[in-house]
Parts: structure tokens; sequence; C-alpha cells
């Protein structure tokens, strides 16, 4: 009863995802994009980043929201949104592993930043129930990621808005959804070609009607009757379960055997001890913790480490 | 049974730290507390005392070291006064969060500025919300036996949590006063050795004080929240205990004098309620219906006590002897309390707030006699004209 | 001092981790891999005390940590007051009986602002009193957790977020670093062991955190750990950057024991500071008189410790 209550009908909500300290950038550029441009309609809008996920760390799943309304916004002071209408990833392997439909609303939009078909990313996904349409744009053709800390923290960002990867990416986003009119965005974006080539060069596959997924939460009471005494957990003698960080990785590292000499230095330079040595004088890779830094492979002596596109693996 | 001495409350403070067999002190010299560091350090050249006194270089700096000393499995003592006092702020809430059940003694004293070496509630008051056990001990022998119960209620495995054990600055701690220092054996059926539920230690390796998201504050202020619930009735039973063994009693919560049958009653804490109780005992010898009851658990605050026994007097005076400027009622902490405690009672019990003996001025028996006046003509006349007075400028 | 294993090099050095994969930090973090050199150098008998900074809030979040020996927070003003309760402890319980066991190696590791700025009271204090403790200094050379400000460590001409380049402050930067070894070296006369240290060279770092610990009294390593956000390289150029602090001279790597400073390498020749800087973001709004300027400082900080190699100059 309460939950029909609170309904905003007017409302649409915008969840952007992005690798950390190199597109989170882009992922703001989306959403203050989006929302200055819906701000120029007339719309009541709100755009921020996800305070938890800072301070954001390289390639660590960060995520940047936008609310635009015909109605004054009444849930402003949250920290995510709760039922996005469109979900944006800014990089292809956040398809892999992470919760990224939780919560959509029925007939919700995922655009995927990838030179990948919408159907081959689709694969990825599992369950997609609750989406009307997948999108991808390639846009690291038509423009770089803009790496900056200028703009971290609330601060202004003096380097501007639209000026990388996030222009057509919001193109694409413009061209499935029609949240705003392309015009006004071009107006507010600093590289309006590479938002028109992303509006125009999108695929865009539909999807039939479907629920989405209800999701679980756990409640206050669970988290108290789970608490250990004052948050004190036991120091961890393999690995830590509390932070599981495969799913960070954007190419992964694999080994030419022949080319390994067992010199230990992808093994001494790892800071996640995700390299292994083994008895047979070789290496390997804890893939459920490695990062894809490709430290390992930058060191190796005798180039016996090569980092190949994580969505290559169907595992 | 023990030794009589007449000691300070410094001295005493002391002794409570020798029998409790304390392991790490931390020390920062600043007036009028210094005196239990200096007689520690004494006590440990003299071989009087086991432990290591650690000479930090600051306030903030002697929380931090009991901070580490306790979460090894120590039982840590340190103390302050004044502003040494709010420099230590940072470390007060992760002293009670992680659940180190130090002890800090605060010999209280004016905050800044100007410099000022004399007795108020300031200091200490400012740390209230902090989520430690505090009061205050009015005699020199009340401050041996604090300490003592302190460590006994705040290292309890339903509790485990750290105790400001407070004193009126020169008052208490630089004047002589008769303590019956106990015996060893006495002291170790009372208070059992230290024992966390968690502890830095390689046989058992744990990890302290991981950050959190926003989902688990309130879990984690709750877990806290109900560790401070059973502080009073640990209190009770502690001192139940005392009374049996070293055969003082001591109410928890209100000391009592001449309330049988008061209508008028002084209430505040610390030493000047001893000065209260000698112009109660006179006015008693003229016939007047009054008493003091003297707060001795600061933090938990006792309001339902309060409530059930403090509803029957028709005014009460609060001696606020502390300046927080700008609270709601405008005396001080004490008169805000009292009244939210007596929030259902309402009109029923007149209650106005005097603020006295800023600055470490003595609060005189004549001021208390002119708190008293004011109080009758309240009763008389049923009117409250004004919440709070600040002596002597305003009564 | 008692006698320690060394580390005779990468091949030989022990496999056992202290510091398991699983931490929210940065793909290719340097202090990251600092922890897990120093974890694995010092060994099960240890206890880790951690003030606020990024090796508190990545290593630990969420209610988790991923070291193998014991841990505990403490603030960035206090690592060194902390750590002095916990070796105090120690001995007090040791002499009275109160504890079966051997002293524990008592190791804080804090980042420049924890030991350079906020926390250079307590650190002095502590090594005034003469604790058996290590206190390591990762110096990633700014205020990192908080998203890159400037710290006592960030080099002159840096790029932080207090420190941006712009027209009226063109460098950025305008301050010279405190040098953190020698202000601790001279006057503490407690002091047993100084020196520096590098992730780019593990096994010299994992023997001096070893020779540390054989101290009786207090030592203090700092280790430069190369931070691919806050300087703005690519994740995987960690180690080739650390390499090249130390071959321009930019860090330099010495001890400092019974007065005298000994050098840890054999610098043949020492690159110009150009060379190191112009790879990394935050140096890149620099003119040819920056340079100039830090070349002569870090000419002065070779001089310092003996370092008598000039400069090699370009063709």
């Amino acid at each position: 009863m309460s939950e029909s209550l609170f309904i905003e009908p007017g409302l649409q909500q915008v969840t952007v995802w992005a690798r950390g300290v190199l597109m989170n950038k882009d992922a703001r550029d989306i959403v203050v994009g989006l929302t200055e441009a819906a701000a120029k309609e007339g719309k009541h809008v709100q755009a921020w980043e996800n305070y938890v996920d800072l301070p954001d760390r390289i390639y660590v799943p960060v995520r940047a929201y936008a609310k635009i309304s015909t109605d004054p916004i009444e849930s402003r002071y949250v920290y995510e949104n709760d039922a996005p209408d469109v979900v944006v990833l800014v990089e292809e392997t956040m398809v892999k592993g992470l919760a990224v439909l939780d919560g959509i609303k029925p007939g919700a939009v995922l655009v995927v930043n990838s030179r990948r078909s919408p159907e081959e990313v689709r694969g990825f996904l599992g369950d997609t129930s609750g989406l009307s349409a997948l999108v991808t744009v390639d846009a690291n053709s038509m423009s770089k990621a803009l790496m900056t800390l200028s703009g971290a923290e609330g601060a202004t960002d003096a380097t501007g808005i639209g000026a990388g990867i996030s222009a057509p990416i919001a193109g694409a986003v413009v061209k499935a959804t029609g949240i705003v009119k392309i015009d006004n965005l071009a107006n507010v974006v600093k590289n309006p070609d590479a938002m028109k080539r992303g509006y125009n060069e999108c695929k865009i596959m539909k999807l039939e009607k479907t629920q989405p997924k209800k999701i679980k939460k756990i409640t206050a009471q669970e988290r108290l009757e789970q608490l250990p005494f004052a948050g004190t957990v036991p120091s961890p003698q393999v690995d830590n379960r509390g932070m599981v960080t495969g799913s960070w990785r954007t190419q992964r590292p694999i080994l030419d055997a022949e080319q390994c000499t067992g010199c230990g230095i992808c093994w001494i330079y790892c800071p996640d001890a995700c390299v292994t040595r083994t008895d047979d004088g070789l290496v390997t890779f804890n893939l459920e913790f490695c990062k894809g830094c490709a430290l390992c492979s930058s060191e190796c002596p005798t180039n016996a480490v090569t980092m190949v596109p994580e969505l290559d693996f169907k595992d | 049974m023990g030794k009589i001495k007449r000691i300070s409350g410094c001295v005493a403070a002391a002794q409570a730290v020798r029998l409790a067999d304390v392991d790490v002190i931390s020390s920062y010299p600043i007036r009028p507390y210094t005196g239990i560091m200096s007689e520690l350090a004494r006590m440990i050249a003299d071989g009087e005392l086991d432990a290591e006194l650690v000479y930090a270089e600051g306030e903030h700096a002697q929380l931090s070291v009991v901070y580490g000393a306790s979460a090894a499995g120590a039982r840590a003592y340190t103390g302050s006064s004044g502003v040494g006092v709010t420099y230590a702020m940072e470390v007060y809430s992760p002293l009670s969060g992680e659940r180190l059940p130090v002890q800090m003694a605060i010999g209280d004293r004016t905050l800044d500025p100007p410099g000022d070496f004399g007795s108020e509630h300031t200091d200490a008051e400012c740390c209230r919300d902090q989520g430690w056990i505090q009061g205050w001990a009015s005699t020199q022998q009340e401050v041996l036996d604090m300490a003592l119960i302190y460590y006994r209620v705040g290292e309890d495995p339903r509790v485990m949590l750290p105790q400001y054990a407070c004193q009126d600055g020169y008052y208490v701690t630089h004047i002589l006063g008769t303590v019956d220092i106990p015996d060893e054996a006495q002291v170790k059926e009372f208070l059992p050795p230290y024992k966390n539920h968690h502890v830095l230690d390689p046989k058992h390796p744990q990890i302290i004080g991981a950050q959190i998201e926003p989902e688990q504050g309130p879990p984690m202020q709750y877990q806290r929240r109900m560790a401070i619930d059973n502080i009073n009735p640990v209190l009770i039973q502690a001192y139940d205990e005392f009374g049996k063994i070293f055969g003082r009693k001591y109410d928890p919560f209100l000391e009592e004098y001449m309330t049988e049958d008061a209508d008028i009653v002084m209430f505040g804490q610390g030493a000047h309620m001893e000065t209260a109780k000698a112009v109660a005992k006179r006015l008693r010898n003229l016939g007047e219906k009054v008493g003091v009851v003297r707060l001795r658990a600061f933090r938990p605050f006792p309001y339902e006590e309060i409530a059930k026994r403090m509803s029957k007097y028709k005014a009460i005076g609060v001696l606020d002897n502390s300046a927080q400027f700008g609270i709601s009622g405008g005396a001080g902490v004490l008169l805000t309390e009292l009244r939210t405690a007596l929030y259902d009672v309402g009109d029923k019990v007149k209650t106005v707030g005097f603020v006295a003996g800023l600055g470490g001025e003595v609060v005189t028996h004549e001021e208390f006699l002119r708190m008293y006046k004011k109080l009758e003509d309240i009763v008389k006349t049923g009117k409250v004209e004004k919440t709070r007075y600040w002596v002597p400028f305003e009564l | 001092m008692s006698e320690y294993e060394k580390i005779t090099s990468v091949k030989n050095a022990p496999d056992k981790e202290y510091y398991m994969p699983g931490h929210r930090t940065c793909a290719g973090c340097g202090p990251a891999l600092s922890y897990r050199l120093v974890a694995k150098a010092a060994g099960p008998n240890t206890i880790f005390i951690g003030p606020t900074g990024c090796m508190y809030v990545a290593n630990t979040s969420y209610s988790c940590g991923p070291w193998a020996v014991p841990w505990i927070h403490a603030q960035i003003t206090n690592g060194g007051a902390v750590a002095s309760g916990i070796e105090t402890a120690y001995k007090t319980m040791i002499r009275k009986g109160k504890y079966k066991g051997e002293q524990p190696n008592v190791v804080v590791m804090a980042g420049d602002g924890g030991s350079v700025d906020i926390g250079l009271q307590a650190l002095s204090a502590m090594l005034y009193r003469g604790h058996k403790v290590l206190f390591i200094c990762y110096d990633n050379e700014s205020y990192a957790n908080t998203g890159i400000q400037t710290s006592p460590t960030t080099p002159y001409g840096a790029w932080t977020t207090f420190t941006p380049a712009g027209p009226v402050i063109p460098e950025g930067k305008k301050l010279f670093p405190k040098d953190n070894p020698k202000l601790v070296a001279h006057g503490h006369p407690a002091l047993k062991y100084v020196a520096t240290a590098s992730i780019g060279y593990p096994v010299d770092l994992m023997n001096k955190v070893r020779k540390g610990l054989s101290m009786e009294g207090p030592a203090y390593l700092q280790i430069h750990a190369t931070c691919p956000k806050g300087w703005q390289f690519p994740a995987d150029q960690t180690i080739k950057m650390a390499k090249l602090a130390v071959q321009t001279g930019m860090y330099q790597l010495y001890e400092y024991e019974n007065g005298e400073y000994k050098l840890s390498l054999n610098i043949k020749e020492r690159k110009p500071v150009y060379e190191y800087m112009k790879l990394q973001g935050r140096f890149s709004h620099l003119k040819p008189e920056h340079f100039e300027k830090t070349q002569a400082f870090i000419d002065g900080r070779c001089a310092e410790v003996g370092i008598s190699v000039p400069v090699t100059t370009e063709s």
C-alpha cells in the first residue's frame, strides 16, 4: 500500500555503471549531460554519483545517476536509483558478474558501450527479464575516455562536460529512449559530432515484454543479528570473501608456458597475490580475484604473459 | 578492613589504580589532575605498582595509547583536565565503539579562554554523548570507590565500555579527605581480571575496526546501544557487591539527603552538593522541609529513577556548575535533562536552574540559601518567572 | 639487533602470504603491493596498526579485511601512539605473567599524511620513547583516499585537487616536499634504524622490513609506493614508475644507521627528472623552468645522502 503512495509517475531514472578512475568522469558526464539537456526542456532534474562507491579505485565498478521528472523530484536524498528506466554500461565487461539489472522497471532499456552486437552482449547478462531493448554503441571508436580528477567529490569539473566517450553513449541513450531532445543534448556536450555518431550508429535490439525478477533485500534486523561483536571479524587465512574482485577485470592474463622461465617476477609484483608459483616452475593466476591490472604482463621479461579481453571468454 | 589515611582525591585515584593492578598508564601534565600521574609515577619507581607509564605527547595521544593497550588485552588508565579533555575528543568515540573499557580520570576544570585552573563540570560534560559511563565523586573516598566500581562495570562482558571517573578540580583533587583504602584481597574478590571479547593477539588473529557502508551504521550503533542499556543493571549489581565486600553502601544513581518529607530539594552533582547538604541541615534546624538529591550517575542519565523518585517534590533547584551557552532552558545540561526526565509530571514539579561556581569560584552557603529562598517563593506563588539564574548576577 | 633471515632473491623469497587476495584497492596499487611485501617479510607473529588512509578504507571495505594476522584501525592522527600502547601492553603483560608468548612484531602502516603531516607528532613521540615498533610510511605523495589532495610529500609542481594548475598558479604546487626520513633520523636518540625502500626493489624492501623488526627499539621505514590514480599513469606502469623514480634520483634508496648514510644501490648514471615526470599526468602542465627547479632540488637531495654521480644530460 505504501509503495503505491510514493510512486512518482513523471520520474525517469538513469543509472550509469563505469570503471573507476578511468571512466568515472564519463559516467558523470552522461548523467550531467542528460539532466542539463532535460533542464532546458523545463524538466526537474537531479544528477549525482554513488557516494559509497567513492573514493573510486582503478577498475572498480562505480555508479552515477540521473533523475528526470515532469514534477518536482520527491525522492531526492537517496544513495541510489531504486528503479532505473535506463541502465548504461560505460565499459563492456560490466555485463559479466555484476548485478546491473537489479531493480529495473519493466520495459527498461540497457545501453552498453561495446563494439560487439547486442546479441553477443546479451549472452553474458543471464536473466534479462524486464528489459525492452538492448543497445550497443562502439563509443571507443568515436571518442576517447577522459581521465581527470577535476570535478570529483562535488567540486566543479574544469574540463567541461561531454568531451569523451560520454557524448556518443549519451547520444545512443537518446536514440533508444527519447529521454531528451537530441538538439538540446548537442548544445550541452563539448563533442556534439561524437554524440551524433553515437545517436546514428548505435545498434538497438528490441526484446519481448517480460517482468523483471524480484530482488530480495536484507533487513536491518537481519544485519543486526549477523553483526559480530563490534564488527570484529576473524583474519582470513586464504582470501577475503568480503571483497571478491574478479569482476573488476576488463582483460585476463594468459600464460604462454613455452616462454615462461619461472623467474617469479610476475609473482612478486602482483599487488593482489593472484599469482601462484607452481611446482613445475610455472605460474597460475587466481581469476576469482585478479583485477586485470596487467603488471604481470608488463613486467614479464620474456613476454610470457599476454592480456586478452575478458569478454573473449565465456566463463 | 583497610587502612585509614587522609589523602587527596588525586592520591585516592592512584590508590584505586594500584589496587586494580592496571598494566598500562599514559600521562600528560595539566592541572588539576596531574597529581594522579605524579603519584602513579612515584608508586612505580618505589615498587608499589607494577605498570608501564607512557609519557604521551599530548592528551589526544594519551587516549590513543590506552586504545592500543586495551585492544592488546591490558587494563589501561589515563586522565586529564580542561582543554586536555577536549583536545582528545577525536578518540573518545573510537574507544567506546571499539568497546575498549579504559578508565579516564577527569579532574574537571574550566575551558579556555581564558586560562583558569578553577573547577567546572564543563570540560567533562562536553564528552557526554561519546558513549562512555560517567559520574562525579564528591569526596576523596568516593573517588577511590568509584574507580574500582567503574572498572568492574566497564569490563563486565555485558557492557565492555570505557568510563570517565570525574572529580571536582581542587576541591576534591587537592584537598585531603579521610579515605579507607581497601586490601588487595578485597579488591581481588570484587574485580575480576580484564578479558575482552576481541583482542589483538597473533594466536587468534582478528581484524578490529573495518570500514563500513552506511547500511551497517544502524546495526553497529544499535549493538552499542544495547550495551549501554546493560550498564544500569550491572551498576546496581556492582554497587550491591561492593557494599557487601567493602562495607560502604551507595545508591547507584541518587544520593538522597533529608528528602523523606521534603517539599524542596537542590539537585546537582559533585563537591558543591556537600555544601548544599550543610545548608539543608541548617534550614532543617529552622523547620524548613528541604533536602538534597546528589546525582551520582551522569551517563547513562538515570531518567527513569528520577521520574520515579523525584516527582514527589514541589520544587527542585538544579545546580549547574557549567557553561553550556545557548542550551534549552538557559542554565546547563543538568536542568535540561532533569526537566526531560520529569516531563510527564509537567507543571506539578517546579524546576529552576542555578548556574554557579563558574571559573572555580566557591559556591557559598549564602548562595545556596538564596537558591532555597527562591524555590520557596516559587512554591508559595506557584509561578516560575525565569527558568534560570546565573549566580551571583541574577540571584 | 637480533638475527634475521635475509631474503636473497625473488626466487628464494618465501611463498607464504599474509596479505591475502580480496581488497578494494586500485588495480595496480603501489601501496597494496607494499603491504603484501611487508606482511610477507614480517610473518605471522605480527600486529598491524592501520591509520585512516587508502590502506585502511580500501582494504577494509566493507566490514572485512585481507590480513591473515591481527590488525586494528587507528585514527590518521595517532598511529604512533596506538602502536606505543600495544607494544607497551605486551611488554607489561609478558613481564607480569598475564600473557604467555613472545613479544609480537608491532608494525604501523601509515600513509604520508599519517606519517609526515597530521601523524607526525605521534610518530616523533613514539621514536623518542623508544618503543620496539616498526613505523612504515607508504609514501604515495598525496592524501589519496580523499581523492588526491596535497600532502607534505607531494612533489613541487604536482597537480592535486588542492593544488590545481591555473593562470594564477602555473606550477600547481608551489611548496617543496618534506624529507621525513631525515627529519626523524636526526634528533631521536632512541631511534635505531631509518631506511627508504621502493616497491620497484622488492627484495631490498623485504630485507629492510626484517632488519627494522630485528632492532631492539624503534625503526622507521619509508616506502615509495607509486600511485597510478593520483599521479595519472596507466595501472600496468606501477613498477616501471617506481624504478624510474630511483633511477632519476627523485627517490633515494638508503639506510641510516649509527650516524651514517649507506646507499642501497650502486647508481652508475642518473637520468634527468624530466624522463620520470613526463610520464605522469600530474606534471603535464609544467614548463621547462619548473623541471629545472625540480632538477636542482633533487640534485641537492642526492648530494645529501652521497649520490655523487651527476645527471646524464640528454644529447
